[in-house]
């Protein structure tokens, strides 16, 4: 039959000719034809059928209401989205949304890698494949019968023969792929739902609409095959094996009913098909665009970088309090989540039972956007104040957000790193702890005790018994005063000065220096916080503050310097230092304890050759070293220089790395809900069954040790785990000198 | 309700033993390398106290007082920062070197040249000598009623209900205005200022108020009109002597240290 042929005939009902049960789309967008074409031509050249075919509009009439429909749809669909980007653009412009878009190809990269190629969404096996096959299949789908249109339309006949057969084949599989991904999805809510994302109408919407659509096209395709096909050319038909058995199941109907039967099906298979994907424009669906877009919005520097309030003492508000205080990304970001419950899963919070989950962080602001939101927008469009009638809504943060959710935050950005559509939690929750602390100074008591202590004695240790120099007595000689010509200066940080453990970490650190030769020195009794601890906890006035005041210590005692670089051992500082002080004018190089003491015994200025005890030891991540910093090796590589130990990985380790329960400010708060991080990471080590647990990190330290204490209550100390700071381990096997042994 | 309350700058409390030194010969503290001074913590609850009457009474004014030398601007500055709102500053060289007495002198003409208040508080000691008396002498000056080492406050009309913290419990009672009052830490935590307020307070003018201001003379007040005389200030060393008494059982230790402290004398 030609074109124009089955173009007159369209309109006829017809038995001797081919048809399709799957049209999801007839109406196809040509732009995925390169797709199709090669599809289309893979496997299909073996097959040796001749003539094979079928027909665009088999057995429809007034198949034109489909086109008539078709901008509908799209109006429909953009109606939904216009609207509420009205609601995103409530929100503060960023440079991004200006157009000054930073790391271009980084970000065309994640935007393919990650929106396109789902990267992330694959992490996790079982949604990863769902929802690979649910993508493909509707992908698939989208480009058969889009092929089936054009070729319908172009003079050229490609459907002919064994192409057409195989393209049949691709068709019917990629339609079976997605009943099994629907079903998956289907399984994962029904069967095991977790609590944290129980499924939502929405859910049900979505994927019932989806499973109807494939099975109405199965119908189709079979009563098609059944009609058309069977009878004339069956070898056609098993090149369609699903529609074949649907055909098979229908072949006591007689064939004039049969075609009655497939009239109404193909009727509502196409306005279903139609209606479903309205949904892109008004519920989760609407990820298939939003997803890509996030995934290239998403920022691009240091992932544990806050951004900076500029001119702070001319602000209007400080930190988040109000929807339109958010950036225009931030409100975006929160119509991009799917509620797929991964942020939730990894939070550390969540997992320890404490008040907080970041996925209801993000749909709770979400409902509020959308209820509140919207009403800002009617006020704007009608000329009101932009809080007109808002007056008796429940407050975002303090109402909607509870304080205790944001108080429990670790900043630890496992949740930023687990989301599969790269929504960013860290920055919006502290955002609103900004608010909390700046605009209505309601904190937890010992968030205020540790402000204050940073305020009046530049340092968050309420109640040390030390000075900053504590750590030194007795071995003041061997630590050498910086005087602006070594080549590093070691920055002991708070912790390192006044907390007893992390003492005991700063002389390894020094002693390792000394017999490497470093040429290094300390600011003796100068140093004061960089003002992480108060930035995390939402204090960014103090924490400019502080840091300002550093950089003026830096600046006078030549650090400030693109040739000096700062040791730290506290991954928080190292944060600071290297992503965040070049906003407010660092030019010095940084580098943490780990990485410096592995170049060290790279180059063989340290040679860890003492017998340490033969022990197994587990490593675990700083997140601010690794998750935010990227440095999950060069700790792990000197202890495997170290003799006679093993290194066991713990199941949750590197970029999935379970925080210690310190960060964000953590480490100075009462913990609240049913048991605490750091229990449940001592847990963790103690599983692995290693003999000490090694961390780079002096939070770290401390959290495993109070841990252990109630997790190992009953056990010998003897067998209790030990927990040592890498440069303490590579002491004991490097520094043979007991002199600066310390 | 009109209050007035006055407070002291004293070295951090939470200084730590190692970083407190003294000079023996001058008879006098050195300040601690790194540690600001702050608002003595009875005095920041004194503030709180006013804050919450002016609230409760839905008009007046907080006014802040402090004697000492230019950084005691920051005492003042936390307690506006707070939300009082006017700070004066005592601020003249011969009120330096003054006891008790000279202060209490020193405040109570401020007090007068400011007019006196419905409510006049302090906290119940400075947190550095711990002598508390400036507010019950500053009363005695002004003539007014007082009740001292208060853990609550609360306005009854034209009177004030409080409650005192005693050796054995808590006595409640009721003053007329205007009056004195200390409070002690019982009292509950001070606000934690808003950014925007520190904000605001860092602009505010303190008003400096020197001896002649107030009509004292130079002589009146400072070490010259001290009533109190510093004979020598030293850190006090403890020693302490552990012996570990032993033993295989629990009775036989038991044993030992009653043994140990009959000797010992204590028992
Ligand atoms: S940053 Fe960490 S603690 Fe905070 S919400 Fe995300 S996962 Fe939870
Ligand atoms: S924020 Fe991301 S990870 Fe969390 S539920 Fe939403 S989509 Fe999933
Ligand atoms: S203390 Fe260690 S694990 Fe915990 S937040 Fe900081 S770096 Fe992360």
């Amino acid at each position: 039959m030609t074109k124009s042929a089955v173009k007159s005939d369209t309109a006829k009902r017809k038995t001797s000719a081919t048809s399709t049960g799957k049209r999801v789309s007839a109406l196809a967008i040509p732009a995925w034809l390169p797709l199709g074409g090669i599809l289309l031509v893979s496997g299909a050249e073996t097959v040796r059928v001749t003539g094979a075919h079928r027909e665009l509009f088999f057995n429809i009439d007034h198949f034109w209401v489909l086109y008539m429909l078709l901008p509908f749809v799209i109006g429909i669909i953009i109606y939904g989205l216009v609207r509420r980007s009205r609601v995103w653009r409530l929100g503060k412009p960023t440079a991004l949304l200006k157009g000054n878009f930073d790391n271009l190809p980084v970000r065309l990269g994640r935007l393919i890698k990650g929106g396109g190629g789902t990267e992330r969404v694959l992490r996790d096996p079982y949604s990863g494949v769902m929802h690979l096959c649910i993508m493909t299949s509707m992908i698939v789908l989208f480009l058969v019968t889009a092929l089936l249109a054009i070729d319908d339309y172009i003079p050229v006949d490609i459907l002919v023969g064994p192409r057409y057969l195989g393209y049949s084949l691709v068709a019917d599989l990629f339609g079976l792929v997605g009943i099994i991904g629907v079903a998956m999805a289907v399984a994962h809510r029904w069967v095991r739902p977790r609590t944290a994302w129980l499924p939502t109408w929405e859910d049900w919407l979505i994927l019932g609409g989806l499973g109807m659509l494939l099975v109405t096209g199965f119908i189709v395709e079979g009563l098609r095959i059944h009609t058309s096909e069977i009878n004339v050319n069956p070898e056609w038909s098993y090149w369609s094996p699903v529609g074949y058995i649907v055909a098979l199941m229908f072949s006591g109907v007689k064939i004039s009913a049969a075609l009655d039967i497939h009239t109404t099906f193909w009727w509502i298979h196409m306005v279903g098909a139609l209606s479903w994907i309205t949904l892109l424009g008004y519920s989760k669906l609407n990820h298939l665009v939003l997803a890509p877009a996030n995934a290239f919005l998403k920022r691009t520097s240091a992932p544990g970088k806050l951004d900076m309030i500029v001119n702070i003492e001319e602000q209007e508000h400080f930190g988040v309090s109000q929807l339109e205080h958010f950036t225009m990304k931030q409100i975006f970001e929160l119509d991009v989540c799917v509620r797929c419950g991964r942020c939730t899963d990894n939070c550390p919070a969540d997992i320890a039972g404490q008040p907080l989950s970041p996925m209801h962080i993000i749909q709770d602001l979400k409902s509020y956007a959308t209820a509140v939101g919207e009403q800002k927008v009617a006020n704007l469009v009608q000329g009101n104040d932009l809080n007109f009638g808002l007056d008796d809504e429940t407050p975002m943060v303090g109402g909607v957000i509870r304080d205790e959710s944001l108080w429990a935050c670790r900043t630890c950005g496992a949740c930023v790193e687990a989301c599969p559509v790269f929504i960013e939690h860290v920055p919006t929750i502290v955002d609103m702890r900004r608010s909390l602390v700046m605009e209505e100074a309601r904190m937890p008591d010992t968030v205020q005790g540790t402000l204050e202590t940073l305020e009046r004695q530049g340092h968050p240790w309420r109640g040390t018994p030390y000075t900053r120099d504590s750590w030194m007595e007795g071995i003041e000689d061997q630590v050498p005063e910086w005087t602006g010509e070594q080549d590093y200066l070691y920055f002991v940080g708070c912790t390192g000065a006044f907390v007893d453990r992390a003492q005991e970490i700063t002389r390894s650190v020094v002693s390792l220096m000394r017999e490497a030769d470093v040429s290094f020195g300390v600011i003796k009794g100068m140093e004061s916080c960089n003002g992480d601890p108060a930035r995390r906890l939402g204090h960014e006035y103090l924490y400019q503050i502080l840091a300002e005041g550093l950089i003026e210590l830096f600046n006078e005692t030549g650090v400030n310097d693109e040739q000096k670089t700062v040791i730290t051992h506290c991954p928080h500082c190292f944060n600071t230092f290297l992503n965040e002080y070049p906003d407010m004018g660092a030019k010095f190089q940084v580098i943490h304890h780990t990485q410096l003491l592995e170049q060290l015994v790279n180059e063989g200025r340290l040679v860890p050759n003492a017998e340490v005890p033969e022990q197994t030891i587990t490593y675990h991540d700083s997140c601010y070293l690794g998750r935010h910093n990227d440095i999950f090796e060069a700790p792990r590589r000197i202890l495997e220089q170290v003799p006679n130990v093993t290194l066991i990985e713990m199941p949750r380790n590197r970029e999935q790395g379970l925080c210690c329960g310190a960060g964000g400010g953590n480490m100075w708060m009462e913990e609240q809900g049913k048991s605490r991080v750091n229990e449940v990471r001592v847990e963790e080590a103690v599983a692995t069954g290693a003999d000490s647990a090694c961390t780079a990190c002096p939070f770290c330290i401390q959290m495993f040790d109070s841990g252990i204490g109630t997790v190992q209550l009953d056990v010998e100390d003897d067998d209790k785990l030990k927990v040592l700071d890498v440069a303490e381990l590579l002491q004991a096997a490097a520094v043979s000198d007991r002199q600066h042994g310390v | 309700m009109d209050v007035i309350v006055c407070v002291k700058q004293i070295p951090d409390p939470e200084t730590p033993a190692a970083a407190f030194k003294v000079d023996e010969a001058a008879m006098q503290v050195l300040p601690a390398q790194g540690i600001s001074p702050v608002i003595s913590p009875f005095d920041a609850q004194a503030v709180e106290a006013a804050l919450r009457i002016k609230d409760a009474s839905g008009d007046g004014t907080v006014n802040i007082i402090s004697l000492g030398p230019d950084s005691a601007r920051d005492a003042i500055k936390h307690s506006l920062a707070m939300g009082a709102d006017e700070g004066y500053h005592l601020k003249d060289e011969a009120f330096e070197g003054g006891d008790a007495w000279t202060t209490a002198l020193a405040l109570s003409r401020a007090i007068q040249h400011l007019g006196v208040p419905d409510v006049l508080i302090f906290g119940r000691q400075a947190a550095d000598w711990d002598q508390g008396t400036v507010g019950s002498i500053v009363a005695e000056l002004l003539d007014l009623p007082s009740a001292t080492v208060l853990r609550a406050v609360e306005l009854n009309g034209e009177s004030i209900t409080v409650s005192r913290v005693v050796a054995d419990g808590f006595e409640n009672i009721d003053l007329p205005t205007p009056c004195v009052l200390t409070i002690s830490n019982e009292f509950g935590d001070p606000r934690y200022p808003q950014l925007r307020q520190i904000m605001q307070a860092a602009r505010k003018q303190v008003t400096e108020l020197t001896a002649a201001d107030l009509g004292l003379d130079a002589s009146d007040v400072g070490a010259a009109g001290s009533r109190v005389q510093m004979h020598a200030l030293f850190q006090p060393t403890s020693d302490v002597e552990v012996e570990i008494i032993e033993g295989d059982t629990p009775e036989e230790k038991a044993a030992g240290l009653v043994n140990a402290l009959r000797e010992a004398k204590i028992l």
